[in-house]
């Protein structure tokens, strides 16, 4: 059940984040910098998704459903970049 | 669309009126696959047109008929039309919208007015392609390829591109609604596997309309940024890769193919139990291999594009899963087949389609298999062998099974039965001038004719002649039902509820059906195709 | 989804369809975004592509402030969505002009900085070469092609869930589900924003 606390409180942690996130960036890590940032936007779904979007007591078929997302997407990139990194 | 003589029944679905508001305003499910049928069939004739046109200029070694331009926007206009404007909506958005609420036991869609809204925009960017094509036309083929698409083509490429983005649209509504309403509005006791086959492939087909079709958009997108904006994705000057656009695209096409056979695949599967008198071989077979096909079609690809510079390792990959994906449509064949088994087989205009159906689709398919061979691909890739493949595939098993269901299904949607005999006449005629027409492309396609030119050696005209005389045997097939059908919707016999003694919820209903498609709603006991034959004594149970 | 014998639910319920209805379109918009992006990972893969140089261009500044904009927007309609059902629909109502006020500020700040960088030719327009000089250096191309496509459909996405947040507002009381439909629209919201949280750092964090 979505309250107005929990809905602020999520949104507190999704500032925090993004400041990490712009933070992260003047830190150079080289590919470490990109894995971070990828790394804070999935975080950033996930809490958008499970508190906003109420996936965290989902109906089964709305969970399926992201789930089928991004298996499609492995599938588009895995398969395209497959041929881009063998080139 | 045309008006009965008489008044219909009460009662039947065309009872509440028969105004132009009543159709262009309509939710009803019934009625909305008539307006999809009307277009389809305008649709089908205008890309049979253009065949006709480029089967003319076949005739001749020599370009006499045509320019060459002219020639390129002819195919393009075949293609685009016969692809998007037919075959893709064809089965799903006719015969789907019609049956699919009946089969479940439901009173309509999960969601009526996109069921509407779905035809209007599948009208709207019909309208907007045709008038692209026709006014200056497209002659990229309809395949887009960059660079032509978007560095080199002067005309209306980019017009004809939204036309089929907003086409686009109107097949993912329609997906979005089937796949909504066959998990939401089951009858009590109608559980996954008590549902008939054709339920299950058109929610594998809405499955892939829903996933492949978002990627044609992005891809046509492109083309129309780079046409009008100069974004270079596509362009190596500016470091971009045209091959990146053939990824995209075959993304989507590829699956697109499925979404076209798949629908057919469940008619027949519903066709061929009831004039076996047999149930369904392997129903769960079929069912998962339905569902499997989805799957693997999108990993598949790549075998499009094994000459186009794509790395060999990924040809590799693509070829090893484009002969895997032969397994389930194999599967699904020898399911077909053993269903007649022992069965008492007769053969109604619809049944006769579905054996050619059957006979068509595997040959169609193992010339697949040819192509899906990286060497003889090489050989074989861009010449009328691919042609003759697709259109095995595509009319010798889409269009076919598209009119088995058209015929099965007619007495129900119409509550009139048509002439067996002309139906008979029809279907087999139509059969000969198929395998007419398109049996030499095998041989021109293996002797190096290349597909999409139109002058060719003279030591090919013999085979395209034999070709062009079938088009035209092929093309009486198919506008025969046009008369003896439009002919039974004023004077046919009345049909009766269950005229084929079928199974399935749709026939437990009138002919044609009421409004709500029932009178209560039905309650689900057992599986499908029950068909018993006393003197066989083979009690199946299927759960 | 049941595989067994179990009876179906006489009624399965209009709001169950319609969330799945949803989320079933949100799949297809995640797969034309994801398409979208592979051109762009493409691109940032290829040889001579200077993605960190060219992001560098885009002003970082700007670009968190659209970020927070965003994601308050977000906070906004999820709060609107609490407050629809019942007799608190009044705040609802002024929720949804607010998200759909904080939409506009993020497409008036979207547009300045492409103005901006058209002005300092940094933006692909073929035809207008004359007031907006092409883009320079030729590897920051790439990049500044692959911005455009993405904010410029991100931003057309975020138009239609404007039109939808007014439309609600405007049309509250003459429909049939009000509530319902608040929600199914602030799904689709929260997905735009989910985009952005992804294009945020594939765009300005290259560095």
């Amino acid at each position: 059940m979505l309250t107005i606390r929990s809905a602020v409180l999520t949104y507190v942690a999704l500032i925090v984040l993004v400041l990490l996130t712009v933070g992260s960036t003047f830190i150079p890590m080289g590919v470490g910098n990109s894995l971070v940032n990828l790394a804070i936007a999935v975080a950033k779904t996930a809490l958008i998704g499970a508190i906003f979007m109420h996936l965290r007591k989902p109906l089964p078929l709305a969970a399926m459903s992201i789930f089928v997302l991004l298996f499609w997407l492995c599938l588009m990139y895995g398969f395209t970049l497959n041929d881009y990194a063998t080139r | 669309m045309t008006i009965a003589a008489e008044l219909p029944e009460r009662g039947s679905y065309f009872a509440p009126g028969w105004r132009l508001r009543d159709w262009l305003l309509t939710t009803d499910h019934k009625r909305i696959a008539w307006l999809y049928l009307s277009s389809l069939l305008t649709f089908f004739f205008i890309g049979g047109a253009a065949a006709t046109l480029i089967r003319l200029e076949l005739f001749t070694p020599a370009g006499d008929f045509m320019t060459d331009d002219t020639y390129n926007r002819m195919f393009t206009l075949h293609g685009v039309v016969m692809v998007w404007f037919f075959l893709i909506p064809s089965i799903p958005a006719t015969l789907g919208n019609f049956l699919l609420p009946l089969m479940l036991g439901a009173k309509d869609l999960a969601f009526p007015r996109l069921n509407l809204a779905s035809w209007y925009v599948f009208m709207l960017g019909a309208a907007i392609a045709l008038w692209a094509m026709l006014a200056g036309g497209l002659d990229t083929g309809w395949t887009f390829y960059t660079p032509l698409s978007t560095m080199f083509t002067t005309d209306n490429t980019s017009i004809a591109a939204v036309g089929v983005f907003i086409i686009g649209f109107s097949t993912i509504m329609t997906g979005i609604n089937f796949i909504v309403t066959t998990h939401k509005l089951r009858a009590p006791g109608q559980t996954w596997f008590r549902l008939p086959i054709f339920v299950w492939t058109l929610y594998a087909t809405s499955l892939v309309m829903v996933l492949a079709t978002p990627v044609l958009a992005a891809t046509l997108l492109l083309i129309v940024a780079d046409r009008v904006f100069g974004i270079g994705i596509f362009d190596p000057a500016q470091g971009g890769d045209p091959l990146l656009f053939q990824h995209l695209f075959w993304f989507y096409s590829h699956p697109a193919v499925y979404i076209m056979i798949l629908p057919g695949m469940g008619v027949v599967s519903e066709i061929l139990p009831c004039f076996s008198r047999r149930p369904l071989f392997g129903y769960k077979f079929v069912a998962y291999s339905s569902m499997g096909i989805a799957l693997l079609g999108f990993m598949v690809w790549g075998h499009h594009m094994f000459v186009s510079g794509q790395s060999t390792y990924a040809g590799v990959v693509f070829s090893f899963l484009s002969f895997c994906i032969a397994v389930p449509s194999a599967i699904k064949v020898f399911n077909w087949t053993l269903t007649m088994r022992k069965g008492s087989v007769t053969f109604e205009t619809s049944m006769i389609y579905s054996l050619g159906f059957l006979g068509l689709f595997v040959f169609g398919g193992l010339a697949g298999l040819f192509l899906a061979a990286l060497a003889e691909d090489v050989h074989l890739t861009d010449t009328y062998f691919v042609i003759a493949h697709f259109h095995y595939i595509m009319v010798g098993g889409m269009v076919t099974a598209f009119l088995a269901g058209i015929h099965f299904w007619w007495p129900k949607m119409t509550g009139r039965m048509y002439s067996e005999r002309w139906g008979r006449i029809a279907a087999v005629t139509s059969f000969l001038g198929f395998n007419l027409t398109f049996f030499p492309q095998f041989i021109l396609g293996f002797n190096g004719m290349p597909r999409r030119y139109h002058t060719y050696p003279d030591e090919f005209q013999a085979w395209n002649v034999l070709s062009s005389a079938g088009a035209v045997v092929l093309a009486l097939g198919y506008v025969m039902p046009l008369f003896y059908l439009g002919y039974s919707l004023f004077k046919g016999p009345k049909a009766p509820d269950n005229p084929w003694g079928a199974t399935g919820l749709e026939w437990q209903t009138s002919s044609p059906p009421p409004k709500d498609n029932f009178a209560e709603p039905p309650v689900v006991t057992e599986g499908p195709y029950k068909y018993e034959l006393p003197e066989i004594d083979r009690p199946v149970d299927h759960k | 989804m049941s595989l067994g014998l179990e009876q179906q639910p006489l009624e399965t319920g209009l709001k169950a369809s319609g969330e799945l209805g949803v989320f079933v379109f949100l799949v297809s918009e995640g797969l034309l975004f994801g398409a979208l992006i592979l051109g762009y990972t493409v691109l940032r893969l290829s040889p001579g592509s200077d993605f960190a140089g060219a992001s560098k261009e885009l002003s970082l500044l700007l670009g968190t402030l659209n970020t927070c904009v965003l994601l308050t927007s977000s906070l906004a309609v999820a709060l609107a969505a609490m407050w629809a059902d019942g007799e608190r629909a009044n705040y609802a109502r002024i929720a949804m002009v607010v998200t759909a006020g904080l939409g506009i500020i993020f497409l008036c700040i979207k547009g300045y900085e492409w103005f901006d960088e058209a002005q300092k030719g940094l933006l692909p327009f073929r035809d207008m070469s004359d007031r907006y000089p092409k883009a320079s250096p030729q590897e920051h191309r790439e990049f500044f092609d692959a911005y455009l496509v993405l904010t410029g459909t991100h931003g057309l996405h975020l138009v239609t869930g404007i039109g939808l947040m007014l439309g609600l507002t405007v049309f509250w009381k003459r429909l049939v589900r009000p509530a319902h439909t608040l929600k199914m629209a602030a799904l689709y919201w929260h997905f735009i924003d989910v985009i952005w949280v992804f294009l945020f750092p594939l765009l300005y964090l290259v560095r």
